[in-house]
């Protein structure tokens, strides 16, 4: 903690507090992973009147009384008070469901500002409310905004450090319920905020833990309801009341419903999978375009000066490396994670993303995940980097490893130019096309196994079907811009690291004395010459560098020439299932863990093998 | 069963509680200025048809309905006033359980149908006055919805567009989102699409909420009247 303001902004999910956070924080906003979680907060400075205010964006809730982790993140920052006054963002729309949160938020009397967003679509749908109530109501000032304008932001900072009053609303609960916290406050001496989370999760196995149970399962027995359920209803209760009698509703025509065409079966789910052949076929092109754009750039002004350089040996070895790895990284990175996010980032907030799960819900079943499931599958065939990074957005651990696991293992861009590259153009398309068919059905049988054997409980989707609305471009940029350097941050430096040990390896002639030991067991298991296991080698880097450096390593770019058909498509089938690059590995490390990123390398590196192995066995 | 007795011209007559639904649900069709045909009973009356039509005969043989038209029936004055006096019992007895007690609106109006027929007048009588000394008259006081608890059923048994509230949500601890949401017994909801597969969407609150097909068949929900 700093001797600094700390403001936070607290909602529902897709209330606008991205969009706020954004406006008032200027450039060098700080991603920070918060300890011990995969939760990312965002943190930001405000100037206001030559003092410095830190803003934090905490992560979009719909209740404080949750298990999930951001729920549980969002508690432990308002137990210890670590923020010193609170933000909270209304949906003027949906303003009954918001204030469910506000009243739970209110419980912990840290000095708060309501604001109010988005209340010109509310004034849309003929929604008017009255902001002097509402705030005599919640006991602290409510300001109404329009964050998609910038409107009235400003006022939000002037409020913030100006004071505000502690909220004195409060719920009167069931008298059962109040009389349980009342006894617990005076026995522990504890707030009421305290004794009413102590009988919705009695945790723990200390006094106040065991009292509330005793408490809450008395109060269930009389009631039927659990303690959370009962005070659950009361706030529902409490929040339609407020928002009845600070809401005047007017007739508006009835607008056209977008969701009559979107959400049905039909046209439904054609319009999705039309969709999702778009996104693959822009990834195809544009990707591949400027991937090559940018391959033959680094080719034509990095790598031949350097070479004309003729620097010394190892000197010459480890720049060489650098700059292949800068050129790997940059290959990714731009044409494939930035046009991703961008399309990504367009459906997102749109709105649409939620539509598409929901359709995708039933065939994302069968791999025990849910229809968000379907994001990170899509984004799997162009680059497994974004797609790992989008596995953020499932809600259970479970599915995120099983999600992860599958993204792995489908082709990407790189893959399928090792596949088009050496299975097409020296064997046949039909083999081409083979070479999937055997990708997808282990895909889909890991999925089957997995969705059995992945520890975890599987819930359903409850899934709030955001807003349709039209995105802001700058907004749309600015969030692919964020992630692509966050991709860049973790990508690059292992890419550099590994790039530069193969260089020195390759210098000191570890390399070739790896192919020799390989060479028998390769030979033995694939049927593959030793310099087709090194090329595999290199496909870590970057896949289609296995493709590069076999042509490079054979000394000619006519493979048939050294390789038979069965060992070109046997090493096509091995590079496309052997061990992911090594970005993707690192996103893997920091999505989900060492323990899984290593046992899914392990696990893809045995599948290439075998399956390897009995290909062999089978074709020869 | 429960039986309950009334005094008319001096004779002692057993009515059932279906008997006195039924009374009741006459009255609330003519007050809606409907004539009361069987279709009509049938509908508000979640009960097989037999013992409905056993119910219709027996209250004609009381002199309590007649016949009227080809399918309709009509409350006689005895019958109107057993009718009346069924409706103020529930009234008085939901306005008690929602506005002293504190239950839900729902819960009182279930069960104030249940406990409607087994009260005395003078207890009812008692209530009253208790309630007016204590200034908590109901709104809607006279009215009623209940003949019938509509039949609960699993929500996705419901078409599309229907107005529903949720009668209840199974195993609400793996399902914290969902009362977060607002899925709570009582709720006004809206199927606002299903698919084949009883994946549902869901209009709560007024806002749209997505729930794969094992989610929406832990919910119960009713016909909203």
């Amino acid at each position: 903690m700093t001797g600094r303001l700390s403001c936070a902004l607290i909602g529902n999910p897709s209330v606008g507090k991205s969009l706020i956070f954004n406006h008032l924080t200027g450039l060098g906003v700080e991603v920070s992973n918060y300890p011990g979680t995969t939760v990312d907060l965002m943190r930001g400075n405000v100037c206001f009147q030559r003092e410095m205010i830190e803003l934090v964006d905490l992560p979009g809730i719909y209740s404080l009384e949750g298990e999930s982790e951001e729920e549980t993140l969002v508690r432990g920052i308002l137990n210890r008070k670590e923020v010193d006054i609170l933000i909270a963002v209304l949906d003027a729309t949906h303003l009954e469901r918001n204030l469910y949160l506000l009243l739970q938020v209110a419980e912990y009397k840290i000095p708060m500002v309501v604001v109010l967003n988005m209340v010109d679509e509310a004034e849309k749908f003929g929604i008017e409310i009255d902001y002097d109530l509402l705030s005599e109501k919640i006991g602290s000032p409510v300001i109404p905004t329009v964050a998609s304008e910038g409107k009235n932001m400003e006022a939000i900072i002037d409020l913030a450090t100006g004071n505000p009053s502690i909220p004195t609303i409060s719920v009167p609960y069931d008298h059962h319920v109040e009389a349980a916290a009342r006894s617990l406050t005076k026995v522990f001496g504890i707030e009421r905020s305290d004794a009413l989370q102590a009988l919705v999760r009695p945790e723990g196995s200390d006094d106040l833990a065991d009292s509330a149970q005793g408490l809450g399962a008395e109060i269930e027995k009389r009631h039927n309801m659990t303690p959370h359920q009962i005070i659950a209803t009361n706030r529902h209760n409490f929040s339609h009341a407020l928002a009845e009698e600070v809401t005047r509703l007017h007739s508006r025509p009835p607008r056209f419903d977008l969701d009559t065409i979107l959400t049905r079966a039909f046209p439904g789910i054609p319009i999705l999978i039309a969709l999702i052949i778009v996104i693959l076929l822009l990834v195809f092109t544009a990707g591949a375009f400027f991937e090559d754009l940018i391959v033959s750039f680094f080719d034509l002004y990095a790598i031949e000066p350097f070479l004309a350089l003729n620097l010394p040996g190892i000197a010459s070895a480890i720049g060489l490396s650098v700059i292949i790895a800068l050129q790997a990284g940059m290959g990714i990175a731009f044409p494939y994670v930035f046009i991703f996010y961008l399309v990504i980032s367009i459906i997102e907030d749109s709105g649409y993303l939620t539509r598409a799960a929901f359709l995708a819900d039933r065939s994302m079943h069968r791999f025990g995940m849910h229809g968000q499931g379907i994001i990170p599958m899509v984004l799997g065939f162009g680059c497994s980097v974004p797609a790992l990074m989008s596995v953020r957005l499932l809600a259970t651990r479970r599915e995120r490893i099983i999600a992860s696991v599958l993204v792995t293992m489908i082709p990407c861009s790189a893959r399928t130019v090792v596949i088009s590259g050496i299975v097409a153009s020296f064997i046949g398309l039909a083999a081409a096309f083979s070479v999937y068919a055997i990708v997808f059905l282990l895909v889909f049988a890991t999925g089957i196994v997995l969705s059995k054997v992945t520890p975890g409980q599987q819930f359903g989707m409850i899934l709030e079907m955001s807003a349709l609305r039209v995105p802001r471009p700058d907004m749309v940029v600015k969030k692919a811009w964020t992630r692509l350097s966050e991709f860049l941050f973790i990508a690059m430096p292992l890419l550099l690291v590994s790039s530069v040990f193969l260089g020195i390896f390759e210098y000191l002639g570890l390399v070739s004395a790896f192919q020799d030991i390989i060479t028998p067991y390769s030979e033995a298991v694939l049927g593959l010459p030793g310099f087709a296991a090194t090329a595999l080698l290199f496909g870590i880097l970057r896949k289609e560098m296995a493709f590069e450096t076999l042509a490079v390593l054979a000394g000619t770019a006519d493979l048939s020439a050294v390789l038979s058909g069965v060992q070109l498509y046997i090493f096509a089938v091995v590079c496309v299932l052997f061990i992911p690059c090594i970005s993707t590995i690192a996103v893997l490390i920091r999505e989900i863990g060492k323990r899984w990123a290593i046992l899914i390398s392990l696990y893809t590196v045995a599948l290439g093998i075998i399956v390897g192995a009995l290909l062999k066995i089978g074709m020869t | 069963m429960a039986y309950y007795i009334i005094y008319d011209s001096d004779t002692l007559y057993m009515q059932t509680s279906l008997e006195e639904d039924l009374l009741e649900t006459i009255l609330l069709i003519q007050q809606d200025g409907e004539v009361p045909t069987q279709e009509r009973i049938l509908s508000h009356l979640s009960q097989p048809e037999a013992s409905i039509s056993t119910a219709l005969e027996q209250c004609m043989h009381l002199d309590l309905i007649i016949p009227e038209g080809s399918s309709g029936y009509h409350l006689t004055p005895a019958g109107r006033r057993a009718a009346e006096m069924v409706a103020r019992k529930h009234a008085v007895l939901e306005c008690f359980l929602k506005e002293t007690l504190g239950l839900e609106a729902e819960a009182a109006s279930r069960e104030a149908c249940l406990l409607e027929h087994d009260i005395s007048e003078e207890t009812i009588e008692a209530l009253d006055s208790f309630m007016q000394s204590k200034g908590g008259r109901c709104r809607g006081h006279g009215r009623r919805s209940c003949p019938t608890p509509q039949e609960s059923r699993p929500l996705i048994s419901f078409p599309e567009g229907e107005p529903l509230t949720v009668t209840f949500v199974r195993c609400p601890g793996r399902h914290r989102r969902l009362i977060d949401l607002g899925v709570i017994e009582g709720e006004p909801i809206t199927i606002r699409r299903k698919l084949h597969n009883e994946a549902v969407v869901i209009s709560v609150k007024g806002c749209d909420i997505a729930l794969s097909p094992e989610v929406a068949s832990e919910i119960h929900a009713r016909r909203r009247v």
